[in-house]
């Protein structure tokens, strides 16, 4: 019964043109398009080190995104297992270390935390390089059995500049104005 | 509650995307579903509940159940999405399966039985309501290329199809481990199978729009128990291959003394039992609803067969 009142008489229906038929396909397109950069900023990335022995430990470390831009967040995230059955180490204390390659600068220091993560099994820091460059991030780790620490380079590339969210909210708000603007000069 | 499974349990990911799509679905919902049953039964509650106890059916337009219904498949979309399942199925295969159980198998057919279309469509303001109702008249009204397109895009076979090629496709080894690897390929696994889901059970439950020739009961039956075998046997080779098939899982701490291969062991017979279950069970309702029906078809009027000729011994010469 409510179905009815929504759609439009055989006449009607004939009036129409498929003009917008593409509608929303397009809007689907930018829908996914829109929630590329937010699906990326939470956890996941490379896998950077696996397993890397750390005193009696293992350790594996993801880096996110894993071409991380001159400026931009960029996630590290750590899993530390204990034998004899890899269970996870809570009670570690961690920092990260990020150097330059060329100069060997230390040019970030920050703790790893598990509060810091969504997966509360794992350590996580959030941080930025200002400068495009190879470096160097070295893992320090202390925990009750023993310590270590565990490196890997990482690149930075040049921030993007193309903000896409923002071209696509423009080109989805354009294409709502322009369809607004054809149905009422049609009216 | 030891460390490790406090842990476990606090690490819930409150994604503002996945909130944002949940909470604009329900209260497009409930707002049309609010609409529509005060056009069906007036505004007045007692009325409304008057209304409702004297009409012929439970399963009219603007039931009570509906909104239950799909407020709890929502729910079942964040907890698979948001709750810490979401978050150890990056270190645990079983939790990983469940996860794709409540995206394809539990959620789409609770969605899909309160049948959304025409809520969300009158939760929306009246002038946007004309202009998506126009929107979607044109691209489903009966002589339109697009609805032929959608018809033989979604038919029942295109869709088996594409389900089978949905599961069996992302357990693929290169897959998977991307998908847990990639946050973003993760996503869009989780897109493929809900999609999958919801065109499968849009069959099966014959929500709107219905675009197809409504397939019969029987068919429908067919249709569900044909989604068993590919996953059971897809779960029959993860229970009892003996070799890790992700490698993704050898490289992160282990939770609560499972091993890799006991994880994708478990895991597989998820996907066997449950996850065949929950198709035979969909089976047994329509069967049920078949029955039934023949149960209420009225008696033929006695004048019709109680005639002489054919209450005769059959052969007896009068």
């Amino acid at each position: 019964m409510p179905i009815k009142p929504l759609l439009l008489c055989k006449q009607q229906r004939a009036e129409q043109s498929p003009r917008y038929q593409w509608l929303p396909i397009l809007c689907l397109f930018l829908g996914l398009a829109l929630g590329v950069p937010i699906a990326w900023a939470h956890g996941g990335g490379e896998i950077q080190l696996a397993n890397a022995p750390i005193g009696p430990y293992k350790m594996t470390v993801w880096l996110n995104p894993p071409q991380p831009q001159a400026g931009k967040t960029m996630h590290i995230t750590v899993g530390l297992a204990a034998p004899p059955n890899d269970a996870p180490v809570l009670d570690a204390t961690m920092q990260v270390q990020i150097t330059r390659a060329d100069t060997q600068q230390i040019v970030v220091t920050t703790p790893a935390t598990t509060e810091q993560s969504t997966n509360k099994l794992f350590y996580e820091t959030d941080f930025a390089v200002a400068e495009v460059g190879e470096y160097e991030a070295t893992i320090l780790v202390d925990a009750p059995a023993g310590g270590g620490s565990g490196a890997f380079p990482i690149t930075v590339i040049p921030a993007q500049t193309t903000n896409w969210l923002l071209i696509g909210l423009v080109a989805l708000a354009l294409v709502v104005l322009g369809s607004v603007y054809r149905n009422r000069s049609r009216a | 509650m030891d460390p490790i499974t406090r842990a476990a349990l606090s690490s819930w990911d409150w994604r503002p995307e996945v909130i944002i799509v949940l909470a604009l679905a329900g209260t497009l919902y409930l707002t049309g579903w609010r609409r529509l049953r005060q056009r069906t039964f007036g505004t007045n509650k007692r009325q409304q509940d008057r209304r409702q106890r004297t009409s012929r059916s439970h399963w009219h337009l603007a039931a009570r159940w509906r909104p239950i219904v799909y407020v709890i498949g929502l729910l079942f979309i964040g907890l698979a999405l948001m709750s810490p399942i979401d978050i150890l199925a990056q270190q645990l295969f079983f939790m990983h399966m469940i996860q794709h159980l409540l995206l394809i198998m539990i959620a789409p057919p609770l969605l899909l039985i309160a049948n959304p279309m025409p809520f969300m469509l009158w939760g929306l303001p009246a002038r946007l309501r004309h202009t998506v109702g126009r929107a979607i008249g044109r691209l489903l009204h009966r002589e339109s290329g697009s609805r032929r397109w959608l018809r033989s895009a979604t038919a029942p076979g295109v869709i088996w199809m594409f389900w089978v090629i949905s599961i069996i496709g992302w357990h693929d080894p290169n897959a998977y481990n991307a998908a847990l690897r990639h946050e973003f390929v993760h996503d869009l696994e989780h897109l493929f199978f809900f999609a999958a889901g919801m065109l499968y059970w849009w069959h099966v439950t014959g929500a709107g729009p219905r675009i197809h020739k409504q397939i019969g009961l029987i068919g429908r039956i067919a249709f569900v128990l044909a989604a068993i075998p590919p996953n059971m046997a897809l779960g029959v080779v993860l229970a009892f291959v003996s070799k890790p098939v992700y490698s993704y899982y050898t490289a992160v701490p282990r939770l609560w003394n499972i091993s890799v291969i006991d994880d994708q062991r478990i895991g597989g017979v998820i996907m066997w039992v449950p996850g065949s279950m929950m198709y035979i069970i969909a089976a047994l309702l329509l069967a049920a609803r078949l029955f039934g029906k023949e149960e209420v078809k009225p008696a033929l009027p006695e004048a019709n067969w109680a005639t002489k000729e054919n209450l005769a011994v059959p052969g007896m010469k009068q």
